[in-house]
């Protein structure tokens, strides 16, 4: 009995793994495909990108808050929930329904437009950008041309909401946290922007695709040599300042600003800007796995046939969620681990230090490339 | 009738009554915000017009950039009369006739014009390498000099900038 | 002129509409952050012109695009410098009101 059941898993795993081919076309694809043949086909394309979308923000958006709550309780020697389901797994399901049962308070004072714009700012901003995310072939809505920069250019929009959210709730704690969470990831979108350079320049594409793609041969993180891994590690410093989390977790210091710029915020509301908070760090871990970790490619060991046979049998899907949350798992662990810096030091860190250090990481990273000292297969 | 087109009367429609709120709103910080839309819209519009790199950078730059500057700007020097901007009949009356009658003359002109007939569109390879490359080019067609000069611009601007926000010029006082 | 196919007059109707909105704003706001607002339309208003028109009359060329990121460029110079200028005035100022600047001395 138990057999059959480990042969079953096997061959679904392995006709998950089956289609060894990466160039599946994404779902956008698909959809524009089918448009002129028949247009049912392309709106059936059109709403399994769309399902899938929503459905994917609810389920990571439950995980990640239940994986913190364990993960934060772990760290300080605590159980964290237990009790709402198996282990507490349903406890952010109960605490979302508790949240959307609740009053909807809106200060006085508050500029009402505003104040009811920005939270939806701030999730369409997320959204934008989880769509870019290629999660396996398979599983990929839109691949456009100019990912990565697009990626970037819609994270302004979250900018824009938590200052405007802050402004309109007219409690100068808000306004303080939105003003320091402005500051803080204008300042560090630039020596993000910097090291998400370095793989542009390596692939010479800002298709997520193609850039996954690209690490075939091997990831980035190993063939680029020291320019990607410099990279690699500005973009995890970085990417955790701009999701405002500990050590950078300034513009929401509760002990200083009670909840920063989403203090008068209640109910749905306040249960927008926190999954957008973590579907943020979902997307910036999985940018990073995508970039310098191979996205969904296996990890391959030239030489090693029979390994690498063995890695391929594990479905892309597997292999993201793998380095997506191992990734998630490092930003908790500094959540947990680092006390909260000082916003001079916060300043100084970005500017004096890793921007700086960035810029000539590019300057390396492209001295690398012109004189080819990198591994084996790669263009040009 | 292509598949862009009602995309752009959509889009046209929504950034027009988004100038008109940027332009008459009293309240400054929510006339920033109409502004962010209405370039928000001119990043749709580049969209349309297959230059999807321009529309990135106009997200990036306007809206993450100078969006944001000017929110920044306009919570830094927060005051009750900074807030509120609402012109005098006469000068909203004036202002109103002059735009009109530009809108009106120019119009005129527009239609009255025989435009040659718009070609079909080319799908471009790879548009954002060979803008690279055109930028970075001394010789025919190449825009390196321009691309040199507006470094040397925004590198004195930025300089410029930090040296007339810098504590102590002028009568302002250090922030703290 | 017909709704359908977009063509040229429609894409200089609309830059010429949003162009007017921004002279609209130009000539009645008194604040200097309002006329930066509206600079800005007109400056948007008129790069989104530039590359409509090469799109349509000459389809496959890219100056329309990099004159464009001049534009973007020298717009983003522009904001920058005038809000240097801007702030570290409204803060010695009460008010932003560009008509009461017209003396030169501080």
């Amino acid at each position: 009995m138990k057999a059959a059941w480990i042969t079953t898993a096997l061959l679904a795993l392995h006709s998950l793994s089956a289609a060894r081919d990466w160039t599946q076309p994404t779902l956008a694809e698909r959809a524009a495909e089918a448009a002129g043949r028949s247009p049912w086909e392309s709106a059936f394309w059109i709403g399994l990108g769309l399902a899938g979308t929503l459905a994917a923000m609810t389920l990571l958006g439950l995980s990640l808050v239940y994986a913190e709550r364990k993960i934060a309780a772990r760290f300080q020697c605590r159980l964290g929930p237990t009790r709402v389901g198996w282990r507490g797994t349903l406890q952010t399901l109960a605490d979302t329904f508790k949240l959307i049962s609740k009053a909807d308070l809106v200060p006085r004072d508050a500029d009402r437009l505003l104040f009811f714009t920005a939270p939806w700012l701030v999730v369409s901003g997320m959204l934008l950008a989880l769509v870019n995310i290629p999660a396996s072939p398979l599983l990929f809505v839109v691949d456009l041309n100019i990912g990565l920069l697009f990626i970037s250019a819609v994270g302004a929009l979250s900018v824009l909401g938590i200052l405007l959210g802050g402004w309109a709730s007219n409690n100068k704690w808000s306004l303080l946290g939105s003003m320091r969470a402005g500051a803080q990831i204008i300042s560090y979108e630039l020596s993000l922007t910097l090291s998400l350079l370095v793989i542009v320049l390596f692939t010479g594409s800002l298709s997520l695709g193609e850039i996954v793609q690209s690490q075939q041969e091997g990831w980035w993180l190993w063939r680029g040599h020291l320019p990607a891994m410099v990279a690699f590690l500005v973009f995890v410093i970085a990417s955790t300042a701009e999701l405002n989390r500990t050590p950078f977790d300034l513009a929401e210091g509760e002990s200083e600003l009670t909840a920063g710029f989403h203090t008068e915020y209640s109910g749905l509301r306040f249960a927008l800007f926190y999954l957008a908070e973590f579907l943020n760090m979902f997307i910036a871990a999985g940018l990073a796995a995508t970039l310098f970790l191979g996205g969904w490619m296996p990890l391959h060991i030239a030489g090693l046939q029979t390994f690498n046979r063995v890695m391929d049998f594990i479905p892309p899907l597997v292999w993201f969620g793998l380095k997506t949350g191992g990734l998630i798992f490092v930003f908790m662990w500094l959540r947990w681990t680092f006390p909260r810096l000082r916003i001079d030091q916060l300043l100084k860190l970005e500017w004096r230090f890793l921007l700086p250090l960035s810029m000539v990481n590019l300057l390396v990273a492209a001295l690398v490339l012109l004189l080819g000292v990198y591994g084996k297969g790669g263009p040009a | 009738m292509r598949p862009s087109d009602p995309f752009f009367y959509l889009f046209a429609l929504l950034a027009l009554g988004l100038a008109r709120a940027c332009v008459c709103s009293q309240h400054l910080l929510r006339a920033t915000l109409y502004l962010a839309g209405v370039l928000f819209c001119g990043a749709a519009f580049y969209v349309i017009l297959d230059a999807e790199f321009l529309a990135g950078i106009q997200l990036l730059v306007y809206i993450g950039g100078i969006s944001v500057l000017l929110i920044f700007a306009i919570m830094l020097t927060r005051g009750p009369d900074l807030l509120k901007d609402r012109p005098s009949p006469l000068r909203r009356n004036l202002a109103l006739a002059l735009s009109l009658s530009f809108m009106g003359l120019c119009s005129f002109l527009v239609l009255r014009t025989d435009w040659p007939a718009a070609l079909p569109a080319e799908p471009h390879e790879n548009p954002v390498r060979d803008m690279g490359v055109r930028l970075l080019n001394p010789g025919e067609g190449g825009l390196l000099l321009p691309f040199e000069v507006i470094s040397v611009l925004l590198l004195c601007v930025a300089i410029a900038a930090i040296y007339l926000a810098r504590p102590g010029s002028g009568e302002e006082r250090p922030l703290s | 002129m017909s709704f359908f196919p977009v063509g040229i007059q429609h894409w200089l109707l609309l830059c010429l509409a949003l162009f007017s909105f921004g002279l609209y704003g130009l000539l009645t706001r008194r604040s200097a952050m309002g006329l930066l607002l509206a600079i800005e339309i007109m400056v948007n208003s008129a790069a989104v012109l530039v590359v409509a028109l090469i799109h349509l009359l000459h389809p496959g060329k890219l100056d329309g695009q990099l004159s464009a990121l001049f534009f973007i460029a020298l717009a983003a110079a522009e904001v920058v410098l005038a809000l240097g200028i801007y702030v570290p005035l409204a803060r010695s100022r009460p008010s932003g009101d560009v008509t009461q600047l017209n003396d030169l001395r501080g």
